[in-house]
């Protein structure tokens, strides 16, 4: 499974058979070492280094997500890779070089090709690699040039053969059934045979990353023992921002490289969380099950891109089959829990199952300062306002995830299927809107609940063809309750229990109108793929991305009714198609890839047009409906310039389908505008990659984009608006990142943002001021450190102490366009946040974690107005064995 | 003896210093007078009001974003040496008292609590003033020089139709203890909407603070907007009926309360808007009327929508003319945003008691919604937004011209123009 799926997932990745030249050294050697929280790959380039040996290996077989850490004194080689490997391998040696191969128990049913290979002179050749093209299957020869492909399919193959100091060679074979297949190859030696070449094993995130797109990737690996969420990830990702309106479960807003809001899509396993319903939240999402995050900036991948306008997070969950217990429970500050169970079991060779849960709770009740109105006894209004801290008193969140799967996985032939079942249940409830008001909010409330069935099925087809579907279904639940007539205080009292007379006479608290409502949505999600690989490094591939949306339900309250009848009853639904051709060739013996992509957006929606406002007089709902079509392309390029360095450009033309509530409005003050065109951006980004060993890692890339026909809101009058398409922005910006170790034991990472966003277009003369003024309410320049110091054998051998300290800079930024005399009210106040944490951990299956947050207890501000918790700590106790 | 003298020195300057009162410090520290100038620029929730200080009528181009940005700011309700405006922090609850320092920048000098939305207002003087608070429904009467709130009024006893399931105060009229409240009424099942069909005024007695009656005229919603002045000089109250929906275009008229009554006068009804354009009254779009400013003299000025512009006229083209537009809804808010962001209004001088209506020419057309008529000083000025205007005209009535006295370049839309102090 682990080769088809590399292989499906990573189309655009160089030949991933990777070999390194011989040097001294043997397996009996011994050698000290030390490995701090290292991928194998990373951990067998160390023991390269240290050693001065060369390590072969195919870097499909590393073991997924698995990360290493202790240190070893004069301990033989063998001994160091079989434990940092931890599969059964057959390991050989010659020559300074050492050979790794998996040793693979299950039962051939495909053919074998054998043969030998040879050089100019009819010499073997040794540790040369063999591999079918198109495909991950292939070997590296042994001492004697000789080589074994197992379990091929019947029909013609192109074998590729490559040895350092020969030129690469393509071979046709026939493979017969239960004939003896078999050939020798000869290699010609190559002109540049001087020029060594060094291509390293890399982890999927490590491989991923390096893909002609612009992407970060998170390996989640390394932060399972620790008390983070995945928006704190996130948050130290460089481009990335995550503004939270409060504590856990609070509302999220994403925004990469100045793009934010509707913009940027959050995909759970490559499905648009949107159809997932409200309980997938960057913000309580577990990082245990996790296997990385993948950030793109800028050109999305095809299998991916729904209609992403230039960005997308996305959480890859672990679904390898591999056995696996992991049991984590957290407590802090806030009566805040968080429990997590994930256990897998495989069933067989081919099957498996697994089955995750988790359950978060927070009371949310950190202090805060407020403006509190005061009331006199006698009367029936506010008499002044005091400034108080106080204790929020309605922000309480919970949350309950589950869902199982079920696995299959059958290399033999090229199948690989996933069926699963999701179940969530969220309650949250508001003390405040988008802002902290005098009056707090005390009643607002919204349940959830969200149930989902998810196919995934992977085919390949004689090596060269690959299919994949991926199928979600389901209902999303919500229930809106805002139709108090209390008003509360700070304090969290009911303000009418001094004096009965005060009411709330609209009767809702956060909404414009009162609001009981109980609405369903139901989604259907279907995505296709097909993938060929075509002679000469040929590859194309189609996918098609369908959506179906319905969202209705029943709305107590007759304030909100359309001539007596419930418009909710009617709701709305949106059906989108969107498909995308990819081609990808590579060049100059894959130094140069080039990957282009056009899409096409179609999108159909049918809703209760509110315009029609003589409403007594209607029968039935007025219903109408719309359909509309855009084109996009995209175009990216990476080019190796050393196995060290690499440079990428990608350039994008995206679309943005709007959104039901751009359509339809929101059946209250926001009217419909069914001619609304969909927002468009233009985007290209450069970046360079540079890999200098294991004290500096550096990325750095820069971005320009132009938007238009962006979404705003028009007032019409002074109840009613719609949105309508407006304005141009272009921006521009870079962004860094580097890490490495600086010690054995210290190891840092520091990433920084800044960007400048400003409005090209403006839609009326008096506002042409505001041509090449920045966009407001963005965060444009922000920074994070984070270091990390590891002890070993603490108390006891194997065990394992680890201090990380995360700094997070964020400069201010105005909420609107700035005048000649500076308004504190406009701004939201530089951040600087220190969280540190140390976790120890018991021979790599306990872990305990203590995390403080904002340890200096800064006052930090996301929105105006709206703070984030002061210091507050966690504690985590995790339980995993594989 | 240079020492006794430095003694004495420091003594006098001292008490010098500790004869000042309050009210000079204040004075030193305070603009008294000088007019205000706001300027609204932005999209979406992103929203800038700028808001500058002159010590002198300001002329020629003005660059408005010298002044101070604020979320939130409403210019027009000047008293004294300070404006009444909404939170200028940006929240919706509570009023704003705003002075400007020495070195002309807005500062809030006091506030008003409310609980909810502070909604619609009107100022009698420097001591009296009244505020809704919607979310507790409550219409609280404050003094605006202290911002304190003195009492509320009990509408408890208010009529209420029984198929009205809430209400909004609109506008709000003080002539000496006599509070006229123009009511808009939500319909059971209407959705979101108000009724707009009805003019409804509340009396209340602001001696007692309590509701006295209600008239009604089947006629267009009242409407008033922030510093309208719609008293003449006999106590004569003259009202606005312009609220209007599309399926229901009645045109404006213009409404009155007589001097010494507390009740709408059946018998006048200035159907005005037939005096300025007969194109707009048999369209079926509702015809706009900005703000509405009794002068003196029997004499009103408002900005009125006149004319199709070119962009309306082009789509009424291309969909079916009139028709085939106001047939359907969808059609009909775009016709109507073309008509509200498009050059289509004109300046108007209304004499209320002859019933007749001059159009204001020398004026280049502007957008009616966003235009108004502001009298400062016993002088008309129209605050003039639309295509590439975007300036403020002094109208002299005598001559019937008008003038620009300046334009601003930066900053926005003309939004408020005032003054403070004498």
């Amino acid at each position: 499974m682990v080769v088809l799926k590399r292989s499906f997932i990573l189309i655009v990745n160089i030949w991933p058979l990777l070999f390194i030249n011989a040097q001294q050294g043997v397996l009996g050697e011994k050698v000290s070492i030390r490995f701090n929280n290292q991928t194998v790959s990373e951990a067998l380039q160390l023991l390269m280094e240290e050693a001065g040996c060369t390590i072969i290996y195919q870097s499909a077989d590393l073991p997924e997500g698995r990360t290493f850490t202790k240190s070893f004194q004069q301990a033989k080689i063998e001994t160091i890779i079989r434990e940092v490997w931890g599969n059964d391998l057959l390991l050989s040696s010659k020559d300074g070089s050492i050979s790794i191969k998996v040793n693979q128990k299950k039962v051939s049913n495909g053919e074998l090709l054998s043969g030998y290979l040879i050089g100019n002179n009819d010499e073997p050749l040794p540790f040369a690699t063999v591999g079918i093209k198109g495909t991950n299957i292939g070997v590296i020869s042994d001492e004697n040039g000789y080589f074994e492909l197992n379990d091929l399919s019947i029909g013609p193959h192109v074998l590729i053969v490559s040895s350092s100091g020969y030129s690469p060679k393509e071979v046709t074979i026939n493979i017969q059934s239960g004939r003896q297949n078999r050939l020798t190859v000869s290699l010609e030696e190559s002109i540049n045979s001087l020029e060594e070449v060094v291509v390293q094993g890399k982890s999927i995130a490590q491989e991923i990353a390096e893909q002609p797109i612009t992407i970060s990737t998170i390996n989640a690996g390394n932060l399972q023992a620790q008390t983070q969420d995945i928006a704190n990830v996130l948050d130290k990702v460089e481009g990335v921002r995550i503004r939270q309106s409060g504590g856990l479960g609070s509302a999220t807003n994403i925004s990469i490289n100045g793009l934010t809001g509707n913009a940027i899509r959050f995909y759970y396993n490559g499905i648009p969380a949107e159809f997932l319903g409200g309980g997938f939240q960057l913000n309580t999402l577990p990082i245990s099950n996790v296997d990385r995050v993948e950030v793109y900036k800028g050109v999305m991948p095809a299998n991916l891109a729904t209609d992403a306008l230039g960005g997308g997070i996305n959480i890859v969950t672990n679904t390898d089959g591999e056995k696996k217990t992991d049991l984590s429970y957290q407590f802090g500050s806030f009566n805040t829990h968080r429990a997590a169970a994930s256990l897998t079991r495989p069933i067989g060779d081919r099957w498996f199952v697994n089955v995750n849960a988790n359950y978060n709770y927070s009371d949310n009740d950190f202090e805060m300062e407020v403006q509190n109105n005061t009331y006199n006894a006698n009367l029936n209004f506010p008499t002044g306002i005091e400034t108080i801290r106080v204790r929020r008193f309605h922000d309480a969140f919970s949350t309950f995830f589950g869902n199982s799967l079920v696995g299959f996985d059958d290399e033999d032939k090229g199948l690989s299927l996933r069926f699963g079942a999701y179940v969530t249940s969220t309650f949250n409830e508001f003390q405040h809107g988008i802002r902290v008001s005098l009056v707090p909010a005390g009643a607002f409330s919204v349940r959830s609940q969200d149930s989902y069935l998810k196919l995934d099925l992977e085919k390949s087809i004689k090596e060269t063809w690959k299919f994949n579907y991926s199928g979600v279904g389901g209902y999303s639940r919500i229930q809106v309750r805002d139709s108090t007539q209390n008003i509360y205080d700070w304090y969290g009292r009911i303000v009418g229990d001094i004096n009965p007379e005060i009411t709330r006479s609209t009767g809702a608290e956060l909404l414009s109108r009162p609001s009981i409502s109980d609405i369903y949505s139901y989604n259907a999600v279907q995505r296709f793929g097909l993938i060929r690989h075509l002679p000469l490094d040929f590859y194309v591939s189609l996918n098609h991305f369908f959506a179906y949306q319905k969202r209705e339900g029943t709305e107590a309250l007759e304030i909100n009714y359309i001539g007596g009848i419930d418009p909710n009853e009617e709701g709305f639904r949106i059906t989108r198609n969107i498909t995308s051709l990819e081609l990808k060739k590579t060049f100059l013996g894959d130094k140069l890839e080039l990957l282009s992509t056009l899409k096409s957006y179609q999108y159909s929606t049918r809703g209760v047009n509110t315009l029609i406002r003589d409403r007594n007089n209607q029968t039935e709902l007025p219903v109408v409906t719309s359909d509309e079509q855009a084109w996009g392309f995209n175009i990216a390029s990476k080019w190796t310039l050393s196995n060290k360095l690499f440079v990428r450009v990608s350039f994008e033309d995206a679309v943005r389908i709007p959104s039901q509530n751009e359509i339809f409005g929101d059946l209250r003050t926001i009217v419909p505008n069914l001619s609304i065109k969909p927002e468009r951006s233009r985007n290209m980004n450069v970046g360079f990659n540079a890999d200098f060993r294991s004290y500096l890692k550096a990325s750095v890339s820069y971005f320009v984009r132009s938007q238009r026909d962006l979404i705003l809101l028009q007032f019409l009058d002074t109840e009613t608006a719609r949105f309508i398409n407006r304005s141009k922005v272009f921006s521009s910006g870079i962004e860094a990142a580097f890490r490495g170790s600086i010690t054995e034991r210290l190891s840092y990472s520091w990433n920084t943002t800044y960007f400048n966003i400003e409005i090209r277009e403006v839609d009326q003369p008096q506002d042409n001021f505001l041509i090449g003024s920045p966009v407001p309410n963005i965060p444009t320049f922000f920074s994070n450190l984070g270091l990390t110091y590891l002890l070993e054998d603490v108390f006891q051998k194997e065990n394992n102490l680890q201090l990380n300290v995360d700094a997070r800079f964020v400069d201010e930024f105005s909420f609107i366009q700035e005048g000649g005399f500076r308004n504190d009210d406009n701004w939201v106040a530089t951040q600087f946040a220190v969280d540190a944490g140390l976790t120890y951990k018991i021979k790599e299956y306990l872990s305990f974690n203590l995390q403080a947050n904002n340890l200096f207890d800064a006052a930090l501000f996301d929105f105006i107005s709206v703070p984030r918790p002061g210091r507050n700590f966690a504690m985590k106790i995790r339980y995993t064995i594989k | 003896m240079y020492k006794n003298v430095l003694v004495f020195a420091v003594f006098a300057f001292t008490l010098g210093l500790m004869s000042c009162n309050n009210d000079d410090t204040n004075a030193a520290t305070e603009k008294q007078t000088g007019y205000v100038l706001q300027t609204t620029a932005g999209t979406g929730d992103a929203v800038s009001n700028f808001v500058q200080f002159f010590d002198e009528m300001p002329s020629g181009a003005i660059d408005n974003t010298q002044g101070k940005s604020f979320q939130k700011f409403s210019t027009n309700e000047a008293v004294d040496n300070f404006i009444i405006s909404s939170n200028i922090s940006g929240a919706d609850e509570g009023l704003s008292q705003v002075k400007f320092d020495l070195e002309g920048e807005a500062f809030e000098s006091a506030f008003l609590p409310t609980v909810g939305f502070a909604g619609f207002g009107g100022i009698k003087d420097a001591q009296t003033a009244v505020i809704n608070d919607i979310d507790s429904d409550e219409i609280i009467v404050y003094d605006p020089t202290s911002m304190q709130s003195r009492s509320t009024i009990d509408m408890t006893g208010a009529f209420m139709d029984p198929v009205w399931t809430s209400i909004n105060y609109e506008a709000f009229v003080i002539r000496d203890n006599d509070l006229f409240v123009t009511v808009r009424p939500s319909i059971e099942g209407s959705g979101s909407f108000y009724a707009t069909d009805s003019a409804i005024v509340y009396h209340i007695d602001l001696a007692t603070n309590s509701y006295q009656g209600v008239s009604a005229i089947d006629k267009n919603g009242l409407a008033r907007r922030s510093g309208e002045n719609w008293i003449d000089e006999q106590g004569n109250i003259y009202l606005a009926a312009t609220l209007s929906s599309p399926e229901r275009p009645v045109s404006p008229s213009i409404l009155k309360i007589p001097s010494g009554a507390t009740s709408l006068d059946p018998t006048y009804d200035f159907d005005f808007i037939n005096t300025v354009s007969a194109q707009l009254l048999a369209s079926r779009l509702p015809v706009l009327l900005g703000n509405f400013e009794y002068h003196q003299n029997g004499k009103a000025y408002s900005v009125v929508g006149t004319t199709f512009p070119q962009a309306l006229q082009d789509f009424l083209d291309a969909n079916g003319g009139l028709a085939g537009v106001t047939s359907d809804p969808n059609l009909l808010v775009q016709a109507l945003a073309l008509f509200n962001s498009n050059p289509s209004g004109q300046f108007v001088e209304i004499d209320l008691e002859a019933q007749t209506t001059t159009v204001i020419e020398d004026v280049p057309l502007v957008n009616a919604f966003s235009s108004r008529v502001n009298i400062i000083d016993g002088n008309v000025y129209f605050l003039a937004v639309g295509g590439d205007t975007n300036a403020v005209y002094e109208y002299d009535p005598a001559s019937g011209s008008s003038n620009e006295v300046f334009n601003v370049t930066a900053g926005g839309n003309i939004t408020g123009f005032a003054k403070i102090g004498n």
